[in-house]
């Protein structure tokens, strides 16, 4: 059953006085009821710019958003987002209690005794209700974050980097919560991250997006042991412990805007002319795993040499 | 036991650093071999980067060091206003930080920062200055580095601005290169390109180096040497290997429990009970006791003793064997 289906989402926006940057170019995907989905990419990729798509933060130029069916054109509660930084997402002059209240869309913390249920859901301690956010340890802090999205009773939840800036012991906390929570109430969830094992251990399904486009699509074990789009390739092989000696270090170069080419083509060891000549769509190989490349059947190439980042 | 210069570039003895009475560093050793890469890790809060910055001579002043030694091939690191510790800063040690952006100037050009520091040091001048700033950013992989060197650091990437702070800090051709979680906050694909570009430097230019950081698949494909800290103490040292297949100390193992990159499945990623205890307070002879599910009785009243063969040394009165 489909929860969030998006078709040909399109978004771009200005950049310097006459150019444009595309940061989604024509994607679609959908997401099931309860599943979790993993978004991973380098910086500039376009998730962020996604998933404010998805939770109805930015409007899409262009294609559509159906949430149960509905299109999305304004946030809805059903879609809550939980931020990279939790520090800068809570409100610092407001309580926790009150920030956690803002969830359901209430300035002030009337509602106290859904408040404190979900405090205790998410292993926050009453007392710490009445404190201001900076008076919270970085772990307390992202909880009241997730509280606050979960007050709502989301049926999706958007993690953006939900413990990049955690340490190892207190992301190991948080991940097992939000799996737990995830468990418990049958949300959602879409993982956004550029850490490729949080992802392993966090979801099912995991979709790759370079520049603005989704370049392979599928189950996370099969895109991390055996990746068959070429950036995806770099993006494993880049992850510490992955290396197998094969580390792939692929100059990185200005984005393009034309959108008749393969967007990775400049930094592709295997591109030729086709790759200049037409966007590659996102094609099924398998059941469930999907590449948007013209050699994608192709032996896995070796690659050496270092560039500029 | 005689410093021994042949091998080691930096050597610490019993080195404690502390503000007023607490001690945030505690009775650490620690030695830095020519030629190989030392990674010292643990959580936020365990006085990485304090060691770090004591050898660098960038200490803050509100700290006290003591050392039962502490020197560089040679010149005594404890004595900060001592004039042989001056020659070496910056010339024979250099530090590339967590945000490069914030290390480096945004209002000069990064030639003319990197031009400063080699004009300090080497004391160039002209046109051999500029071939050097040129040859200085080529060496790290920067491509055109004519046209690159006029650029500011807002006009760069992060993985850009880094690049150019290992050339700042390569350009003297130092002996020993700190590098302080160089790679937070970078894509995965531009810290691989990063860390590639410092071991190769490393390797070639048989320096030294210590790496700060607390991401532990990253020691072990990096480093040769792995120093574990817990609120101010070593617990553990050894060979890179060695750690992950044979971890002694039980705070080592719950680091690796607790690491999304070693844990097979959601279910099997572990928390470390506890936090890092307050220093400010009461604290048990070993840090750790509290968090400690092997602790003994001894282990509060007894700071362990570093024992074990080179390569494995760990200081745990109860270590799993």
């Amino acid at each position: 059953m489909k929860l969030v289906e998006l078709s040909g989402v399109t978004r771009s926006f200005a950049s310097g006085r006459r150019a444009r940057v595309l940061a989604v170019d024509n994607v679609s995907f959908s997401i099931n009821r309860g599943e979790s989905v993993g978004l991973v990419g380098e910086s500039g990729s376009g998730k962020s710019t996604l998933s404010r798509l998805i939770c109805g933060l930015t409007p899409a130029e262009d294609g559509e958003i159906r949430l149960n069916g509905k299109p999305i054109t304004a946030p809805s509660r059903a879609v809550q987002m939980v931020f990279q930084s939790a520090d800068e997402a809570l409100n610092p002059a407001f309580t926790i209690a009150r920030n956690i209240a803002v969830g359901l869309g209430l300035s002030n913390a009337g509602a106290l005794p859904e408040v404190r249920s979900v405090a205790a859901k998410v292993g926050l301690p009453p007392e710490l209700l009445p404190r201001l956010p900076h008076q919270l340890s970085g772990g307390q802090q992202a909880r009241a974050g997730i509280a606050r999205a979960l007050i709502a009773q989301p049926e999706l939840l958007l993690l953006d980097e939900p413990t990049a800036a955690l340490d190892v012991s207190v992301q190991a906390l948080v991940l097992r919560l939000i799996d737990r929570l995830r468990t418990e109430t049958g949300c959602a969830t879409l993982l956004v991250s550029h850490d490729l094992d949080v992802v392993r251990l966090m979801c099912t399904r995991v979709l790759v997006m370079y520049r603005g486009r989704i370049v392979e699509a599928g189950p996370v074990n099969q895109i991390i042991e055996a990746p068959r789009h070429p950036y995806t390739r770099l993006l494993v092989s880049a992850t510490p412990g992955r290396n197998q000696g094969d580390r792939m270090t692929l100059p990185s170069t200005a984005p393009h805007a034309d959108t008749e080419a393969c967007h990775f083509r400049d930094r592709c060891p295997m591109a030729t002319d086709i790759c200049a000549q037409s966007r590659p769509k996102l094609d099924d190989m398998a059941p469930g795993h999907a590449v948007a490349c013209h050699h994608s059947s192709s032996a896995a190439p070796q690659i050496s040499g270092s560039g500029a980042c | 036991m005689t410093p021994d210069w042949t091998t080691n570039l930096v050597e610490a003895r019993d080195l404690t650093i502390s503000f007023g009475a607490t001690a945030v560093v505690d009775t650490v050793s620690l030695d830095l071999p020519k030629g190989r890469i030392t990674a010292l890790v643990g959580e936020s809060g365990s006085g990485k980067s304090l060691i770090a910055h004591s050898i660098a001579g960038i200490l803050t002043p509100a700290a006290t060091l003591q050392a039962a030694r502490f020197g560089f091939s040679g010149v005594d690191l404890s004595d900060a206003s001592g004039s042989g510790w001056r020659d070496l800063r910056g010339r024979q040690i250099a530090i590339i930080f967590q945000n490069p952006r914030a290390a480096l100037s945004p209002v000069r050009r990064i030639g003319q920062q990197i031009g400063d520091v080699i004009a300090r040091h080497r004391g160039l001048k002209g046109a051999e200055l500029s071939r050097a700033v040129v040859e200085a950013l080529a060496s790290v992989g920067i491509v055109d580095p004519e046209a690159r060197q006029h650029a500011y650091t807002g006009e760069l990437s992060g993985g850009m601005c880094q690049r150019v702070m290992i050339a700042l800090a390569l350009a003297c051709n130092p002996r020993l290169l700190i590098a302080d979680e160089p790679t937070t906050g970078l894509d995965n694909t531009t810290q691989a390109a990063i860390l590639d570009l410092v071991v190769e430097q490393i390797r070639a230019r048989h320096m030294a180096c210590l790496l700060i950081t607390h991401d532990l698949a990253l020691a072990r494909e990096y480093a040769d040497e792995i120093r574990v800290m817990h609120a101010g103490q070593i617990v553990e040292e050894a060979e890179s290997s060695r750690l992950f297949s044979a971890p002694r100390h039980p705070y080592t193992r719950a680091l690796l429990g607790a690491s999304a990159s070693q844990a097979g499945s959601i279910e099997a990623l572990e928390p470390i009970p506890g936090s890092l205890p307050d220093l400010r307070g009461d604290l048990p002879a070993c840090r750790f006791a509290d968090r400690c599910a092997r602790a003994e009785p001894r282990c509060r009243i007894a700071k362990p003793l570093t024992t074990g063969p080179s390569g494995a040394r760990v200081a745990c009165w109860n270590p799993v064997s």
